[in-house]
């Protein structure tokens, strides 16, 4: 079979896992966990539940915060120039609310990730690439210190670089947000809630980022030094399963399909996967 | 630009002492320790904010 018949057959096989309306899945995920993480604030500081279990709970949200904004970057729940795209504004703002990444920023960012996929100078997520699990989880933590050019600082020396009106503004959105962070803690803090802020804020968006850097980003990219549509992300067997791992066992159909939903890349995958073996992916077993 | 990237450049000593320091005079008081050196909570917070503020500030690292 010719290459451009193996890509028109993958086309139309992809083609029946989008444009299916409304992701409610992913609206009630994102609007959801924010609205349960901001009432974990009153529900532990009046004492209703105990700052253990709000820990945990904050801990799940802040982890959970991304992948509904990750569609909506896409413009998956609402087409761009659609009737509903502020819908789809809307759910991307306010789902990223807990993890404190504004969504201009996040977007500007991952459809750069998209175009230069583990390029070491053009993808803004090629710092998390690393040599094995343990060295990745090393990373994540690593590329959060100070004046380490990784994570989101180096998300900033990008914008910076890039001096367009979209990526200043996205920039100025992360400086307001970072302060913002920052003074909403300090206050927490110096009225005599420090230990809530730090576990229902601080610590759990540590652990959420350390996750997210994990398996939304180290984990499909690995080695991290593939180039071109069949080869620059992969499938992989998670020991947490598809759950565990956020859906990513099957990010490598997002890589080739954008705008399928999350919540239907594991049945795009199995339909395509006969071609993708034919054009040589990494399927990781799956 | 400047102010910010300044802001930026002190961020781990303004952290030390808005956040940490707070949080250190907290957990002494909700465990029931006390302070050494004859410092309150809230002193010693500030002594040992400020002072890993200052290191990760000087370092640009935390770990």
């Amino acid at each position: 079979m010719s290459e451009l018949s193996l890509r028109a057959q993958e086309k139309a096989i992809a083609d029946r896992f989008t444009d299916q309306g409304i992701p409610w899945l992913m609206v009630a995920w994102g609007l959801c966990n924010t609205a349960i993480w901001l009432s974990l604030w009153p529900l532990v500081l009046l004492g209703v539940i105990p700052l253990w279990l709000g820990f945990i709970i904050a801990t799940f949200n802040v982890t959970l915060s991304y992948l509904p904004s990750h569609d909506a970057q896409h413009y998956i729940i609402a087409r761009k120039g659609s009737k509903l795209e502020w819908f789809n504004e809307l759910v991307g703002h306010v789902s990223l609310i807990p993890l404190t990444l504004p969504f201009r920023t996040a977007r500007i960012t991952h459809m750069e990730h998209h175009k230069h996929t583990n390029d070491p100078e053009r993808d803004p997520d090629y710092a998390t690439r690393a040599n094995n699990a343990w060295h990745a989880i090393w990373k994540t933590i690593y590329n959060r210190q100070p004046r380490v050019k990784g994570g989101f600082a180096r998300y900033g020396e990008l914008l910076l670089q890039w001096n367009s009106r979209a990526s200043m503004a996205a920039l100025m959105d992360a400086l307001l947000m970072k302060m913002l962070h920052f003074g909403i803690l300090a206050a927490f803090a110096w009225n005599g809630y420090a230990i809530e802020a730090a576990l229902l804020w601080l610590v759990p968006k540590h652990l959420a980022l350390t996750y997210i850097y994990f398996y939304l980003s180290w984990a499909p990219h690995h080695p991290g030094e593939g180039h071109g549509r069949y080869k620059d992300t992969r499938a992989f067997k998670s020991v947490f399963g598809n759950l565990g791992s956020s859906g990513m066992q099957y990010h490598i159909i997002h890589h080739l399909y954008p705008t399928i939903p999350l919540h239907k890349t594991p049945a795009a995958y199995r339909a395509l996967r006969p071609i993708l073996e034919k054009q040589g992916c990494d399927l990781g077993g799956l | 630009m400047s102010v910010i990237k300044l802001l930026f450049l002190f961020g781990p000593l303004f952290f030390g002492l808005a956040f940490l320091a707070p949080l250190t005079a907290q957990l002494i008081e909700r465990f029931g320790w006390a302070a050494p050196f004859g410092l309150s909570p809230l002193q010693f917070g500030l002594a040992l904010g400020g002072l890993l503020g200052l290191i990760a500030t000087i370092r640009g690292r935390w770990v």
